[in-house]
């Protein structure tokens, strides 16, 4: 009954937080306005414009955004069984990061489409190399540790790449690619994610079984008939698939992938993958479109990247994951 | 030296560590002066030793060439020279007397506070006029304020009754490091500053550093000197560990206390002119250490002419890689848009701090 009745609060939850969004900005609307413009035959042109144009696109691409980002976390935390695995901790995100700053800021000729795929590629190799590093079974901060450092070199490396890119000079470019910021995204972009979500709807549907599987440990796994490597390997990269395509629109937000699946497991007092998932995505959604609505409202002239505030807000809740000693008890198994 | 090497050689003069020492010191000094005149005498333009020395004694034969021996080669180098000494003693400091090999001014978050204090200041006297680039006597200080609340902070939730546990102190310097940065991100994109100070206050660039900020850089470095000389004792018999310590009649916690202030001063000091320079502070110690010991008096020196040489070399580096000669790369050659010397340093430290944790862990 509490499991219902929490999923039912957080998918009003999220549906609130949207429209919210779209009500908000210069000018304000109310309700009833924003619901006139969405699904209004016809109404003030004007209204319509800024609601379906120039706010649907970034509400839509923040959610599908953020949904990809706590499903990943999700998945990699069960797989990699590290309670600190999250795509921006270990890696994946500063290196597909670099690959698409590399390709928008030399021009290199790729289409759009390529753009996902870039940082799905690059967002592999790192992922797979800091995990060569790191075995699974050593202390999960290792990982954390490894990660980071592979972060600093990766983000030098995107600095060195725009500063000595040809006129590339948008400071809102710098952050998107550092830190994630959805102030660029359009129906052009949420166009280019849209065909990735059928990733996110295939983990949903296919991996919760093997999750579960894969956390009873390698031993009972494999006694169970489970290819542990095969499948981790996939379900590792089946992470990275949902990741890409984020950073390709809006750059590396930090911190949602790895809260949003404890804040899911700590509400509902479970840990089973086919609850948590799907639940991490809404809740991922829900963080993703509340940040960015801080980023945009907060000062308000200026507007802050979306990424900056989950880094801020997500910090202090990963200090207190370490404080609680959750990560210990993880480390002696 | 292990024990069958310093058996088989005691005849040798060379053998003498402090012999030795003094040997390696000379050297690394030479190397310094050789890697600072190739790093004015290299560049856009080639100048010879002659050219170097007549625009050096305003003899140039053109205007041009004193302009940029003087005015942009040498105090870039110089202040190369100089925050990199100062970084590198500040993680020496730092390695010794949290008695752990991976603790470095970025490591505990006190390059991330001190950029944030630095930043802080440059934009509540600057305004919004986007003037992120320039200095005044605010900064150094805002820097040391933040690099010792960002360190304290860090060493107050790591701290446990049973003392510090490495890993566990590096793993919330990141952590507190990336909230900070991220605070710091808002304020230089709020004020609306130009990409050159963005580069310097998230990797750390020499860019545009001239004179004017050498001025800022010198009284931090020959206010400190003396404490430094002073807490140079106290942290050689912090080494020993604490019970030894305090049996030596010292009270550990001032002393240490004593010590990393000095330490966080000196970080801060040299950040608050070139940023956040990437794990410079945890190599250069940790060079220093495998070519003199761990007797401070000989690592803190050998620490200083490492970190020199490393910084002034990185960005000898950083300015040839974006020379106008790379072809299609239609590169820039305004000192603002150039590969910021943090870009090399990272891709030489982020390897080297890896190969450190795998020891470390083993």
């Amino acid at each position: 009954m509490r499991a219902a009745g929490v999923v039912a609060v957080i998918a009003f939850l999220c549906v609130v937080v949207a429209l919210v969004s779209l009500m908000q900005g210069t000018p304000d609307l109310s309700v009833g306005e924003v619901l006139e413009a969405l699904f209004g035959s016809e109404s003030e042109g004007n209204r319509q414009f800024i609601v379906r144009n120039l706010r649907l696109p970034r509400v839509v691409g923040g959610v599908v955004a953020g949904a990809m980002l706590g499903a990943s976390g999700a998945v990699m935390q069960d797989t990699l069984r590290n309670p600190l695995a999250g795509p921006e901790l270990i890696g994946v995100s500063a290196g597909a990061s670099l690959a698409v700053t590399t390709i928008i800021a030399f021009r290199l000729p790729f289409p759009g489409i390529a753009l996902p795929i870039a940082a799905l590629l690059a967002g592999l190799v790192t992922g797979t190399v800091i995990l060569s590093l790191v075995s699974l079974k050593s202390n999960p901060m290792r990982m954390l540790l490894v990660g980071a450092a592979f972060t600093a070199l990766l983000n030098a490396l995107v600095i060195a790449v725009i500063t000595l890119a040809p006129n590339f000079g948008g400071v809102s470019v710098i952050y998107r690619f550092l830190v994630g910021s959805l102030s660029d995204v359009q129906w052009e972009e949420v166009r280019l994610v849209a065909p990735w979500t059928v990733t996110l709807l295939a983990i949903f549907l296919l991996a919760g079984r093997p999750l579960n599987i894969l956390k009873l440990g390698d031993e009972v796994a494999e006694g169970l008939g489970v290819g542990v490597r095969r499948t981790r390997a996939v379900l590792f990269a089946g992470a990275v698939l949902l990741v890409a395509p984020v950073i390709a629109i809006a750059g590396p937000i930090g911190f949602i992938a790895l809260v949003s699946p404890h804040i899911v497991r700590r509400l509902l007092r479970t840990s089973d993958a086919r609850i948590v998932v799907p639940l991490s995505a809404v809740m991922g959604a829900i963080l993703v479109l509340a940040a960015d609505m801080a980023a945009r409202l907060a000062l308000h002239p200026h507007e802050i990247a979306v990424g900056l505030w989950t880094v801020v807000l997500g910090a202090p809740a990963l200090l207190v994951l370490m404080q609680r000693g959750l990560l210990r008890r993880r480390a002696l198994s | 030296m292990t024990a069958t090497s310093l058996g088989t050689r005691r005849r040798d003069a060379a053998a003498n560590p402090a012999v030795r020492a003094r040997w390696i010191l000379v050297t690394l000094g030479a190397l310094l002066l050789a890697v600072m005149c190739a790093y004015v005498m290299l560049g856009p333009v080639i100048f010879g030793p002659d050219q170097v020395w007549k625009a050096l004694i305003n003899q140039a034969d053109e205007v041009f060439h004193r302009i940029s021996v003087w005015e942009v080669r040498v105090p870039r180098v110089l202040i190369a020279a100089l925050a990199g000494a100062m970084l590198a003693c500040s993680g020496a400091f730092l390695q010794s007397v949290l008695r752990n090999p991976l603790a470095a001014p970025a490591t505990v978050g006190v390059t991330q506070g001190a950029v944030l204090g630095a930043v802080l200041a440059l934009a509540i006297s600057y305004g919004t006029e986007g003037a992120m680039d320039d200095l005044n006597a605010f900064v150094p200080m805002a820097a040391i304020a933040g690099g010792l609340i960002a360190g304290g902070l860090v060493y107050a939730l790591s701290y446990r009754r049973a003392g510090t546990d490495p890993i566990r102190m590096i793993l919330t310097g990141v952590i507190v490091a990336a909230a900070v940065s991220s605070v710091t991100s808002f304020i230089v994109l709020v004020s609306g500053s130009t990409i050159d100070s963005i580069v310097r206050w998230l990797v750390g660039s020499l860019g545009t550093r001239t004179w004017d900020h050498l001025i800022f850089l010198v009284p931090v470095a020959v206010l400190i000197l003396p404490l430094v000389v002073m807490v140079i004792p106290l942290a050689n018999a912090l080494q020993l560990g604490d019970a030894t310590s305090v049996s030596l009649g010292l009270r550990t916690e001032v002393a240490r206390g004593i010590i990393l202030m000095t330490a966080v001063v000196l970080a801060a000091g040299s950040i608050s002119v070139v940023g956040g320079i990437a794990f410079l502070g945890l190599i250069a110690p940790h060079l220093a250490r495998t070519l003199v010991g761990s007797d401070l008096r000989r690592l803190l020196v050998c620490s200083a002419l490492v970190g020199a040489i490393i910084l002034v070399s990185a960005d000898l580096l950083a300015r040839v890689f974006s020379l106008d000669w790379i072809p299609f790369w239609e590169i820039q050659t305004e000192s603002g848009s150039r590969v910021p010397v943090g870009a090399f340093t990272a891709l030489v430290g982020a390897p080297f701090f890896l190969y450190l944790m795998r020891e470390r862990m083993r």
